[in-house]
């Protein structure tokens, strides 16, 4: 076995050893189940709908949180033996690598909890657990952030008033700051890039597909601009695509903090 | 083979490292004795990769810390200060983790906790394990891998005066089979006789050797360190 290969495996190991103990899990799931359990709520002829709306508001609004507070512990829980770690013979990003898989392996099934009430009782559909898979992929998404603010912020409270301002931002604070410019006539000539600045937030991706695959949302395209009309004719497509971008930008911050706490004491 | 040329380091314009020269050779245990802040941790950091020096070259088994940092890191095995661990891991989880990244077997790791008396404690959390627990732990880390190249920063402050004994005794064996052993200390008064190369670090350069069976004597010359 490589010398990457056994760092990604040990870590990945290690990480799901950790997790036993790790409230922030537990919690991220029973908030999953919980989200799940009340879409039951929802008529059963609209249970597709229903549930729809469930996971969107659930993901956006507690999963996405959640999950960025258990990456965020995860980076913290090796804040004192990073330097250890980092003597060893290894590379930051490979052990970044396994830390991110272990998240992957213990977030990406919590997005089955959502759907999966749904699909027992009131039967289960590909949109559904195509809803499931992209919630699945903004958890873990932002599982990754968390690791990644873990890893550059050490101090633990101001690691987490970052990783609170980094929700924050993604939740409200795109989509306010391109509500304000919205108006503005640079906006009108180059409405490309406020589309642009839109999409690129993994949210307001998510947003858009569950409301234009699973809730079935009219929308009139006559007057869209052609990015817009790409977008919405290809929400699914431009998630995967947002996630994975967001991602591996996640990914790269993490080794980078992560290498860079090897030198922490020269600073 | 351990050497140091020129080397210079500073913390925010605060000179620690002045052009340090320093060798430390197969087959030895050398000290590193010197006063607080003599820069006795700094250069143990640039050894084992951990810190960047501003000037000078570091060598380790003859490779550059700096540009060959890899193939300088694979040598060493480094223990710093008082390690701490993952909190929810178990001392036999955190062991194994070491040795797999290692490509050791877990029977073998489990095997050097046993030498360090972990028998008893590999499955309680590490942030349950005392602080001289803790450091066998991590002295069993470290000797795992069996580097050529033993790196360590006051390694005893939290052991008991017979595991000190013991570990001293396990760094003279390596040393015998021909690794080289660098290690910072306070406690000359346990190390007199039992080293075989003692520098003294003053102001970030080596002020001279003292004299590895009576260390107490040349030790009093220094200021400001205490015997053990």
């Amino acid at each position: 076995m490589s010398a990457r290969s056994a760092t990604v495996r040990a870590t990945l190991v290690r990480e799901f050893l950790s997790y036993r103990l790790n409230l922030f899990l537990h919690a991220h799931a029973a908030l999953m189940l919980v989200t799940g359990l009340l879409a039951l709520l929802a008529p059963p002829v609209a249970a597709e709908a229903g549930t729809s709306w469930w996971v969107l508001n659930g993901v956006v609004y507690v999963g996405s949180l959640s999950a960025l507070l258990f990456g965020l512990s995860s980076a913290q829980a090796e804040s004192e033996e990073l330097t250890f770690i980092l003597a060893q013979p290894v590379e930051a990003r490979w052990w970044v690598a396994g830390k991110c898989l272990g998240l992957l392996g213990a977030i990406a099934p919590t997005g089955l909890l959502l759907v999966l009430p749904t699909m027992v009782l009131a039967g289960g559909s590909g949109m559904l657990a195509l809803g499931a898979a992209a919630a699945a992929g903004v958890c873990v998404l932002f599982a990754w952030c968390g690791l990644a603010i873990g890893l550059w912020v050490t101090n633990p409270v101001r690691g987490l008033l970052a990783a609170l301002a980094c929700w924050c931002v993604l939740l409200f604070g795109v989509d306010l700051v391109l509500m304000m410019t919205g108006g503005a006539s640079w906006v009108h000539e180059n409405p490309a890039v406020w589309v642009a600045a839109l999409m690129a937030s993994p949210l307001d991706a998510y947003r858009v597909m569950l409301l234009f695959t699973l809730e079935r949302a009219a929308f009139s395209g006559a007057e869209l601009h052609p990015l817009t009309r790409w977008w919405l004719e290809n929400p699914t497509l431009w998630v995967a695509v947002c996630l994975t971008a967001w991602a591996a930008v996640a990914w790269m911050a993490s080794a980078r903090g992560a290498s860079r706490r090897r030198y922490l004491a020269d600073t | 083979m351990i050497t140091a040329r020129g080397v210079t380091k500073s913390y925010r314009e605060r000179p620690v490292l002045r052009g340090l020269e320093a060798e430390a050779r197969p087959g030895a245990v050398t000290l590193l004795v010197g006063a607080n802040g003599a820069g006795k941790s700094t250069l143990l950091r640039i050894v084992a990769g951990m810190s960047r020096p501003d000037g000078g070259a570091v060598a380790v088994a003859g490779h550059d810390v700096v540009r060959e940092r890899r193939a300088a890191a694979a040598a060493v095995s480094y223990l710093p200060q008082a390690p701490r661990f993952h909190p929810r891991l178990t001392a036999r989880q955190v062991a194994c983790f070491y040795g797999r990244i290692r490509g050791i077997q877990d029977a073998e790791t489990l095997n050097e906790l046993s030498r360090w008396g972990l028998d008893g404690h590999r499955d309680a959390v590490t942030a349950e394990l005392s602080g001289g627990l803790r450091q066998r732990l991590a002295i069993a880390i470290f000797a795992l891998p069996r580097a050529p190249v033993l790196v360590l920063d006051e390694p005893g402050l939290s052991l008991d005066p017979e595991w000190r004994a013991r570990l001293q005794t396990y760094l003279s064996e390596r040393a015998a089979e021909g690794a080289t052993v660098l290690t910072a200390t306070h406690l000359l008064g346990e190390w007199n006789g039992k080293a075989d190369v003692c520098l003294l670090l003053e102001n970030g350069r080596v002020a001279g050797e003292l004299p590895p069976d009576r260390l107490r004597d040349g030790f009093a010359l220094s200021e400001g360190v205490e015997a053990g």
